[in-house]
């Protein structure tokens, strides 16, 4: 019981809060948004040690968490190394939250949305041309090598052109972020089918597989693990993309936002901004990890 | 039902640019019903001459006939189970089975499937296994379910290379005797060709012995036993006995000739 009190993230949580209320030599916003986040990681901790469930060292990540928290604030309120307009104090960027929540859920909702597209039909014919084209021995030898070299071509690299050519900006991101997800899903689904251990091929051949049940059967679930692991990083590659496309063209989305307020050297909402798209991929990714462990029962049985 | 006739046949390996000859003008006819066993010492090319009736490869030169059908691949006739495990780990042990039979009979009713991959788990001794994934199995559990299919999936040759090398003797000879009641007492008979290391294995299952030395067949022994087997009385046999002696002498003098031609003295 007393441990549950008196360990370190406790402590550090109950000076950051302190630092938290300490007023600067400038105006400073109201620290509750900024508590309130402290007090949702605390919260955490407290769960997970009174469960306990949660494997590595959770009290070692929560004092990590509120450390960092008392330094930035130390130093954006009293140390000042940089201008407190370019590194602002915790309380000022989570208090952004509270005023433009409004445009922050719409532009989460058109990014995602383009997301969601994008990837969805980059990851889907990326997958479906790779397994055919990985299965078909000359239609491999002869493609890998150009599909090698496209797949190198970082998307950003052409998302300007994209953007300028596509008739609206919905369409030239959905391409953009498709081309960056398809090439590279592409290159490693034909390496993933090329891989598939000969002894499995063979002992499905033996069962007398059609083409289509020997494609979908059997290479797709042999190469299921690495497809969605691999769909993790390209949701990440994905933000960038759009971040990319929405600087260019777009008056809406979360790297709008981002890249608008940093033009306009508003820094404590280009902070709230990556805080932002940082804890979308998170969820992003979480979800992906709770589908994982659904469809792949028997990787980890 | 047909013979499988097996003509001239020779293989090459090809790898990192080397040739090796597998098998070199290789001629066995089986008849139509009869278990043949495969033996011989390791390397000597059992793997590769079943992997070529089979079909998943293709001789270099000479040709393998089912009846009078060149085999160009795998056929629903054949079924084969291999040395290695060949489950799909993302299916669980019925569904492995399920998943055989369907290739054969691809309109069975889901309830008939069900049942028959049940039954023949059962009859392979994993009652209480069928929902598990093949990680979750042992080696020679997961052998036992690829049998099982193979059973299940009723084809009139049974290709099987090695099927019980990773299972406890208890095991072996109950999938000895299951083997047998199926191939010999049940209807529909079935032609077999077995590969095993184990003399005595292939004494009791066989109607005839195939003993192979590198790239070539070197014996070819009918056993003469009958078709009903009592395991005791078998063994107990002078001409199990001296069948039994030949055979092994036939793997010693293997290892003599190689030692005499590497010029290693004893
Ligand atoms: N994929 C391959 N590439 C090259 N050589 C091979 C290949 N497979 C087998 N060989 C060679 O062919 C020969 C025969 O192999 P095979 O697998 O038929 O032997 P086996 O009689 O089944 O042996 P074991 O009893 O150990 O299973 C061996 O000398 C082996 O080295
Ligand atoms: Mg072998």
């Amino acid at each position: 019981m007393i441990g549950i009190i008196f360990n370190l993230p406790n402590l550090l949580y109950v000076v950051a809060v302190a630092i938290s209320f300490l007023k600067p030599d400038y105006e400073m916003q109201s620290p509750i948004a900024y508590i309130i986040v402290l007090t949702l990681f605390e919260l955490a901790h407290l769960r997970s040690r009174i469960f306990r469930k949660d494997d590595g060292h959770p009290d070692d990540m929560y004092s990590i968490i509120f450390a960092i928290a008392i330094l930035w604030d130390v130093e954006a309120k009293f140390i000042k190394s940089l201008h407190y307009t370019v590194f602002p104090p915790p309380e000022n960027v989570f208090s952004i939250f509270t005023q433009d929540y409004d445009k922050m859920i719409q532009g989460f909702f058109h990014s995602i949305g383009l997301i969601i597209a994008g990837v969805g039909l980059g990851m889907f014919f990326g997958v479906f041309l790779g397994l055919l084209i990985g299965w078909n021995l000359r239609a491999r030898q002869s493609l890998t090598p150009i599909i090698n070299v496209i797949a190198a071509i970082p998307a950003l690299v052409y998302a300007p052109y994209v953007v300028a050519v596509a008739p609206d900006f919905k369409s030239a991101s959905i391409i953009t972020i498709f081309l960056g997800i398809f090439f590279p899903t592409l290159m490693n689904m034909i390496g993933n089918v090329a891989a598939v251990d000969k002894r499995l091929i063979d002992s499905a051949k033996s069962l007398n597989l059609s083409s289509f049940d020997m494609i979908f059967k059997v290479l797709l679930p042999d190469c299921a693990i690495p497809v969605i692991t691999s769909l993790r990083i390209r949701i990440s590659a994905a933000f960038m993309i759009l971040t990319m496309a929405e600087t260019i063209g777009s008056n809406t989305g979360l790297g709008y936002y981002v890249r608008k307020w940093s033009s306009f050297a508003d820094y404590e909402r280009v902070f709230a901004g990556i805080i932002l798209i940082a804890v979308v991929v998170t969820a992003i990714n979480s979800l992906i990890k709770i589908f994982e462990g659904h469809t792949m029962k028997w990787t980890t049985a | 039902m047909p013979d499988i006739d097996v003509k001239n046949v020779s293989f090459e390996y090809e790898y990192e640019n080397k040739k090796y000859l597998a098998l070199d003008n290789v001629s066995l006819r089986i008849q139509d019903g009869e278990f043949v066993c495969i033996i011989g010492q390791s390397g000597c090319g059992k793997s590769t001459l079943i992997t070529l009736m089979e079909g998943l490869q293709k001789p270099l030169a000479g040709q393998i006939l089912i009846g009078d059908k060149n085999v160009d691949g795998p056929g629903k006739d054949r079924c084969m189970v291999f040395q290695h495990y060949s489950l799909f780990a993302w299916l669980t042990a019925k569904r492995n089975v399920i998943f055989g039979i369907k290739q054969v009979y691809p309109k069975m009713p889901k309830k008939d499937l069900d049942r028959i991959a049940t039954d023949y788990l059962h009859k392979v001794g994993l009652e209480g296994y069928e929902n598990k994934y093949p990680r979750q199995l042992s080696g020679g559990q997961q052998q036992r379910v690829a049998i099982a299919r193979s059973l299940a999936m009723n084809p009139d040759i049974l290709l099987m290379d090695e099927p019980f090398g990773a299972v406890d003797t208890k095991t072996r000879t109950e999938l000895q005797d299951l083997l047998l009641d199926l191939c010999r007492n049940e209807e529909k008979k079935r032609t077999v060709v077995f590969i095993t290391h184990d003399v005595d294995e292939a004494l009791y299952l066989a109607d005839r012995i195939i003993f192979m030395q590198p790239k070539k067949i070197r014996r070819d022994i009918q056993t003469n036993f009958g078709k009903v087997r009592k395991r005791d009385e078998l063994t107990s046999s002078p001409e199990y006995q001296s069948l039994r002696r030949e055979l092994i002498g036939l793997f010693y003098e293997r290892v003599r000739d190689e030692i005499a031609e590497e010029g290693v003295y004893i």
